[in-house]
């Protein structure tokens, strides 16, 4: 993917031809892989939409009846709708607070992953192409980082910063930037050398220019592979530690969080309160890991010019 | 190679120091410990009593001085809500724990490493196709979630085992331990089953690649053409060279097992360390947190410590390497 | 059938079923050897010839497979035995040498382990005895200090030494037949020479026959005491060394030979032979080296079937040179 600074601008090519359209062909000859995608934008679409089609609003008190609680699924309201997923100890309706669940979930996952890979990838840039005392400091640290475990340094960061949905997207970052870090500067150490670099460097172009303009395209396929599967794994340690009690505060509750307190029905047959959250949170992992995966199978020759 | 331990003894006692004083600095400095103790309506002269008590009246680097002074003697402060000595806690605890992060480790072990090495060898089987399908969704689902169905289709379901608690203990040298009786291992099994499930996918993956890579080497290949016998090439030549870099991943990963036991002790109910950190954490019972943090540091470096010097034990490439 | 016949193939064909299509890596081979003989089967890479030995050893992987001929060791059809028996013979009667040591020996063994192994695989001694073996081959082979240098580990020996070691476990369980596939091909050239001579001695010895596969013409000939020529599978000239080297019928032969750079004169330009070897996936009926031949015409679409030159020297060919024809 050499989207080349000095060549294919303006060029009129076929999509299909283009070194982006053929890496977006080649991940659609897998149907598990398209069928990942589609259900990774379903469950987007119903994230951002939640207040348009959720039946009710889980978090409005006066909507909620008590004598509609721990309701079977499919069972009747008191007032006469169905609810399709059941209902919790407080009269919520399970898919409603699913889908604005979600929005959480996700919004959660995919910012602090943003975040992350803006942090991580120009750090690790940075690292790999001014080299020297930087780079190998850089890397000492993130080579510590990571030799602990994420969940680890994730209970440490929380306990300090406390609760909340900015608390715990920070942790994320801090978490997770040292993942992209390597990657960047891995695909990096390969790329600095390279002619364009160099003939770049002839122009007297800036550093921060080279970096960006040049260098970070060529290095971003590995990076965006990176990016599906963190993405995944941000979602996943949210919701857990969620479920553990330090993550998010019951205001804005996540998957996890629901999880967590149909926690204590499960016991006494009530599954539907943690099961139906539970799908949803390992759908969208499982379809995002797909992707991940497929993306990488795609993406990879191409690097292994 | 004493050369080698030393240095990398006296890395992980600089290591210890720095996470000390991290840990100490984010968790006391930050946020004042002394509203959680007093109640809301104290007077002023016994809020102030009970910040001297707790000597939170001194300037931090002081009392960071203490704390470590304490701490090199073994004292890591008293828990704010048992009024127990943090490390006495911590340390009742911590046989629980180990117990299940062995046995997870002995699941991972009997049961990834034979199934890595049929899938490695048959990889287009059904059986295999099965194994890799289970570990890729092992690998990437939640934990706690996959503890959850545990807990859903075994216990509530099925009844067929216990979905809580720790089983009837023994004392074993003094410590008690469960897994010698069989309402100990009838308690252990599925919370066993949960810390393993991402290991164990890794695991069967690894070993699945590393036999696919040393069945095509040409020393198997050497070694068929001795008219060496099947099972003697499996068991001798490929497990030895499959196992070299599995054996560093498990001891990377049993450190990330004992803090990811905090998980499935809070869904079994499992009277761990992990439990108790989170129980302490709702509460901000901030000596047994520190404490917690600081035993699992130190745990942590100084298994990596051991594993790099079981590797390079195990390697005899490395090992000699290091000698000249 | 002859039994005082170490081996005789007739009619090998082993194919690699890929997916971009049949390889027919050999395609109908047929040769026999004695007792004590020295066989060079030489080609490039990509001729079979390696494939070959394989395939007498029953050690081909698939995707490929024999899929016809006979291989008759000593009077047993190897094919028709079955793979216990094969794997019996294998490392006892019939043992191999490979190209790289440092890739055959493995790595975290130490060499008393493998070598005591290859001898209690097939012999029911203790182990004790099966140790006294190793020193004695070890010796053979003229390795110094030998009981020391059991429990080394192969990265300790030097690369001559390391093939030595391979060439001893060959030789433990007193084979009839040594298959030897480039055995000194990544060795230096003077270490080259000593293996070829000692190997040789060792032969003749104890009535060893040696096949001895390899690319380099000049190697095996002051080795063996035959030559096979193999190009895109089949062997399109044999014959006893000395009528090969000075009376070369085939247009292929003639071209290998004359590559050797020491029959060049100084200061010449050495001989190519123009074109490459087809690939194997399009190979057709006819022969397979008259797009590079100078000879060739259009009989040559055709298969030329083996041609008898007299006294045990053949070819494929519808033109060989003639015999007196310099090469």
């Amino acid at each position: 993917m050499m989207l080349n600074a000095i060549s294919g601008k303006g060029a009129l090519v076929r999509f299909r031809d283009r070194p982006f359209g053929k890496a977006i062909a080649e991940y659609c000859e897998s149907v598990s892989a398209v069928m990942a995608f589609f259900v990774v934008l379903i469950f987007v679409v119903a994230a951002l939409f939640a207040s348009i089609i959720a039946p009710q609003n889980p978090y409005d008190l006066s909507k909620l009846d008590l004598l509609d609680g721990t309701l079977e699924p499919m069972s009747k309201s008191f007032s006469g709708s169905i609810y399709l997923l059941g209902t919790d100890e407080q009269g919520r309706d399970m898919l409603s607070a699913i889908l604005y669940g979600l929005r959480i979930s996700l919004s959660v996952g995919v910012v602090s992953t943003i975040a992350a890979f803006i942090l991580g990838t120009s750090l690790g840039l940075i690292a790999a192409y001014k080299g020297g005392f930087f780079e190998s400091f850089l890397m000492r640290v993130v080579d510590l980082q990571l030799s602990f475990p994420a969940l680890l340094i994730a209970l440490i960061l929380l306990v300090v910063l406390g609760q909340g949905v900015d608390k715990i997207t920070l942790a994320l970052v801090i978490v997770h930037w040292a993942y992209f870090a390597r990657a960047a500067r891995g695909s990096a150490m390969a790329e600095r050398n390279r002619e364009y670099i160099e003939a770049a460097r002839a122009l007297r172009l800036s550093d921060l220019r080279i970096i960006f303009r040049h260098l970070m395209p060529n290095v971003m396929p590995s990076i965006i592979v990176i990016a599906t599967t963190m993405v995944a794994r941000a979602i996943s340690t949210e919701a857990t530690l969620s479920f553990l009690g330090i993550g998010l505060p019951i205001t804005e509750p996540s998957l996890g969080l629901l999880i967590s307190n149909g926690f204590r029905y499960l016991l006494s047959g009530k599954y539907w309160i943690s099961f139906y959250p539970g799908i949803a949170l390992v759908v969208v992992i499982v379809a995002l890991n797909m992707m991940g995966d497929r993306l990488r199978d795609v993406l990879n020759p191409r690097l292994k010019r | 190679m004493a050369v080698f331990i030393i240095r990398r003894l006296l890395q992980s006692v600089v290591l210890v120091l720095v996470m000390s004083l991290l840990v100490f600095l984010g968790v006391y400095a930050i946020g004042n410990p002394a509203d959680i103790l007093i109640a809301p309506d104290a007077t002023e002269a016994e809020r102030a009593e009970v910040i001297h008590h707790f000597g939170l009246d001194q300037p931090l680097y002081a009392q960071y001085g203490k704390f470590l002074a304490n701490a090199v003697q073994g004292d890591l402060g008293r828990s704010f809500k048992f009024n127990e000595s943090a490390l006495k806690l911590i340390a009742e605890r911590i046989p629980a724990t180990l117990e299940l992060a062995f046995a997870s480790l002995f699941l991972t072990i009997f049961l990834g490493i034979p199934l890595g090495l049929y899938s490695g060898f048959k990889p287009n089987s059904i059986p295999s196709k099965l194994i890799m399908g289970f570990s890729a969704f092992g690998f990437s689902v939640p934990a706690f979630w996959l503890g959850l169905m545990m807990v859903m289709v075994f216990a509530v379901f099925l009844g067929w085992l216990p979905a809580s608690g720790r089983g009837q203990t023994v004392n074993l040298f003094g410590i008690p331990v469960s897994f010698l009786t069989w309402d100990g291992v009838r308690h252990m099994i599925l919370p066993a089953f949960n810390l393993a499930c991402f290991k164990l996918s890794l695991i069967i993956r690894l070993t699945r690649a590393g036999t696919q890579e040393v069945i095509r080497s040409d020393y198997v290949k050497y070694a068929k053409a001795k008219g060496l016998r099947p099972a003697r090439i499996i068991l001798v030549h490929v497990l030895k060279n499959t196992l070299i870099p599995i054996i560093t991943v498990l001891g990377m990963e049993f450190g990330r097992t004992i803090a990811f036991a905090t998980v499935t002790e809070t869904i079994f109910a499992w009277p761990g360390m992990g439990k108790l950190i989170i129980d302490s954490i709702s509460i901000l019972d901030r000596p047994v947190i520190v404490a917690y943090l600081m035993i699992i540091v130190v745990m942590f470096i100084f298994i990596n410590l051991i594993v790099d010097v079981i590797y390079s034990a195990l390697d005899p490439r490395v090992r000699l390497e290091e000698r000249r | 059938m002859n039994d005082a016949m170490t081996l005789e193939v007739e009619g090998l064909k082993t194919h690699f079923f890929t997916k971009a299509g049949v390889i027919r890596a050999v395609d109908d081979v047929s040769f026999s050897l004695r007792a004590g003989e020295v066989m060079g089967l030489v080609g490039e890479s990509g001729s079979g010839k390696s494939v070959t030995g394989f395939s007498i050893l029953g050690l081909v992987d698939s995707p490929g497979k024999v899929v016809d001929g006979r291989i008759i060791f000593k009077g047993e059809d190897l094919r028709a035995c079955g793979e216990e028996r094969r794997r019996e013979l294998r490392g006892s009667a019939i043992a191999a040498v490979f190209q790289d040591p440092l890739m055959t020996l493995n790595p975290v063994l130490r060499v008393e382990t493998q070598m005591v192994e290859a001898v209690l695989a097939h012999a029911k001694v203790d182990k004790a005895e099966a140790r006294r073996r190793s020193i004695a081959a070890l010796e053979k082979v003229g390795i110094p200090a030998a009981e020391e240098r059991l429990s080394a580990y192969p990265h300790q020996f030097s690369g001559g030494m390391r093939q030595r070691v391979c060439i001893a476990i060959a030789l433990l369980n007193n084979p009839a037949l040594i298959i030897a596939d480039e055995p000194t091909t990544a060795l230096d050239v003077t270490i080259q020479a000593q293996i070829l001579h000692e190997m040789r001695a060792l032969c003749v010895d104890s009535g060893t026959s040696l096949i001895w596969i390899t690319h380099d013409l000049s190697v095996v000939a002051g080795l063996a005491d035959k030559i096979c020529v193999m190009y895109a599978g089949k062997i399109v000239e044999r014959g006893s060394v000395d009528e090969i080297l000075d009376h070369p019928r085939h247009p292929y032969t003639r071209g290998l030979i004359r590559s050797v750079p020491s029959r060049s004169e100084k200061g010449e330009e050495l001989y190519q032979i123009p074109g490459m070897m087809p690939s194997p996936l399009s190979l057709g009926e006819g022969c397979a080296f008259s797009a590079r031949c100078p000879r060739a015409d259009a009989l040559c679409a055709a298969d030329p079937g083996e041609v008898y030159f007299g006294d045990g020297h053949g070819g494929r060919c519808f033109h060989p040179h003639p015999e007196e024809e310099p090469v």
